[in-house]
């Protein structure tokens, strides 16, 4: 077992009995017994349980059964979904005294059946409200490639173990931008699908309207492989679109020779970052037909989704605030306050414009096949930064790691994000952007991407 | 930032007795909160479009 493995070249060894599922995990383990003191990516980690499983799948191999396409594959999830016999937190002291969950959260169950062994439970920004996983209570977790950085977040645990290779697959979710913030920033594949694609029945919530969840992966056919493992409508989530399993796997070859890509302007390159727009350039160029594309108002759709997560966090939190202020992590409280004051003439505003935005998009979309924007105005900023530079002016750093995927996580549209790499050597991702529903197109695009050696995931220095 | 008496009368209004030491830090976010507020208001769209919330009946 080496920690170059893919979740695809793990699974095929174990289900043709190459390898033991115990074998997998026990090494899974033991990098992260190594790694995951300094990196602080799981905050739970389920050492007898994993193997206790790991034993059962390989006793269901020897006895003839067919194990699953994810056979053996180690996995973590983001410490929002439940885990039967783990207390979910969300990344918060509260949730911490409730106990232990009764049963896996819909995802959790999909990865198991697919074969999939749960290692543990990943660290996150309180409540999903950030965009560092700088967590008051459980720690930062330390970007795998410059240990002095952030790894991003709201979901930094799960990307950022994927990163340093302690699991090929992880989950996470994204509301702002909770996937594809920390997936640039680590350098890994992850997929934020179509709102109401996957069920997130048996997570903690955070926005009802714009919660997402997805996988993170090192490949583009893993992160194809994990998603179609997981889709399937489940009545639980009333948000869960009823709609068949639509597979992504096997993945085309042709992504970029007959798509046409469009390269947003206006609010996706201002303030961007000369790392960003030549991350986004290099994947332009790989298309045979591009054009430049304009979203108007982008500003003011970031502007809503903002306005939405704070009311909508608010609310959901409103009695805890009322009760115990104090057991928040200062960085989620005073934010959530806030939100508690917001006039609903804003949120309702807020919802109307979403169905502008959403038909401007759908515009744009009659003339490309794919929007490219970058998923972060730069690479991961150091740890406790609390200003940044974007273009000469000194922003916050927090709420601006999100300014390009906030207006299309307010439409739910799905969105690939693919590493790239700058001269400092340090990551930063591309949006793949593709009309709902349509995630197959955006896994197919990071696969030609793969091929033509433009994005690529990268080994941990030692 | 000092909490204006405008901002401590909303949260008076919502139920929430926001203790001393969190007034200025709240404050704060709040005016950062309506500056992207404002932005959302200040848009003009045509009375027909309707709210796109998320209920299926």
């Amino acid at each position: 077992v080496s920690e170059a493995d893919t979740a695809v070249d793990l699974a095929a060894r174990v289900r043709r009995g190459e390898l033991s599922a115990e074998a997998v995990t026990s090494a899974a383990l033991a990098r992260i017994r190594t790694l995951n003191p300094t990196l602080n990516c799981f905050t739970t980690v389920l050492y007898e349980q994993a193997l206790t499983d790991a034993r059962r799948l390989d006793a269901r191999i020897a006895a003839g059964e067919d194990p699953g396409v994810l056979a053996g594959v180690p996995v973590g999830v983001k410490d929002l979904f439940d885990a039967r016999g783990v207390v979910t937190r969300a990344g918060s002291k509260i949730l911490a005294e409730g106990g232990p969950a009764s049963s896996d959260a819909v995802l959790v169950r999909r990865l198991k059946a697919a074969g999939a062994i749960l290692l543990g439970c990943q660290n996150m920004d309180e409540f999903a409200y950030g965009f560092t996983t700088e967590n008051s209570h459980y720690g930062v977790t330390h970007h795998p490639h410059d240990p002095q950085r952030v790894a991003g977040g709201s979901s930094g645990g799960s990307a950022a173990a994927v990163a340093a290779a302690l699991v090929p697959l992880s989950l996470g979710s994204d509301t702002n931008g909770s996937i594809r913030v920390p997936a640039s920033f680590c350098g890994v594949f992850g997929l934020k699908p179509t709102f109401g694609r996957l069920p997130r029945t048996g997570t903690f919530p955070f926005v009802h309207d714009l919660d997402h969840v997805g996988p993170f992966a090192r490949t583009a056919t893993d992160l194809a492989l994990a998603y179609d493992s997981l889709q399937g409508h489940d009545a639980s989530d009333p948000a869960c679109a009823p709609r068949p399993i639509e597979a992504a796997s096997p993945l085309p070859a042709d992504g970029v020779d007959t798509l046409r890509a469009g390269l947003l302007d206006g609010w996706f390159e201002e303030g961007a970052s000369d790392t960003a727009l030549a991350a986004v350039a290099r994947v332009a160029g790989a298309f045979r037909l591009r054009a430049t594309v304009s979203l108007p108002e982008a500003k003011r759709a970031r502007a809503a989704a903002f306005c939405l997560t704070a009311a909508s966090g608010a609310t959901l939190h409103l009695e805890r605030l009322r009760t115990r202020p104090q057991d928040f992590d200062p960085a989620t409280r005073d934010r959530l306050l806030a939100g508690a004051l917001l006039p609903a003439t804003v949120v309702i505003q807020a919802q109307r414009l979403r169905r502008w935005f959403a038909a401007q998009a759908a515009m744009l979309f009659e003339k490309v096949d794919v929007l490219l924007a970058p998923c972060t105005p730069d690479v991961a900023p150091r740890i406790g930064q609390n200003t940044m530079s974007l273009r000469g002016i000194e922003v916050p750093t927090r709420p601006n790691m999100g300014i390009y995927t906030q207006p299309i996580s307010f439409i739910g549209l799905p969105v690939v994000a693919v590493p790239l790499w700058s001269a400092s050597g340090l990551p930063i991702g591309v949006q793949l952007i593709t009309p709902a529903w349509q995630e197959a197109r955006a896994l197919r695009v990071a696969a030609a991407l793969e091929r033509h050696g433009i994005v690529s995931a990268r080994r941990i220095r030692p | 930032v000092e909490a204006s008496t405008d901002v401590r009368a909303l949260w008076m209004l919502v139920g929430l007795d926001i203790a001393p030491e969190y007034r200025a830090g709240v404050a704060a976010q709040f005016l950062a909160l309506m500056s992207q507020a404002d932005l959302v208001l200040s848009f003009p769209l045509p009375d027909q479009l309707e709210p796109a919330a998320v209920f299926l009946p």
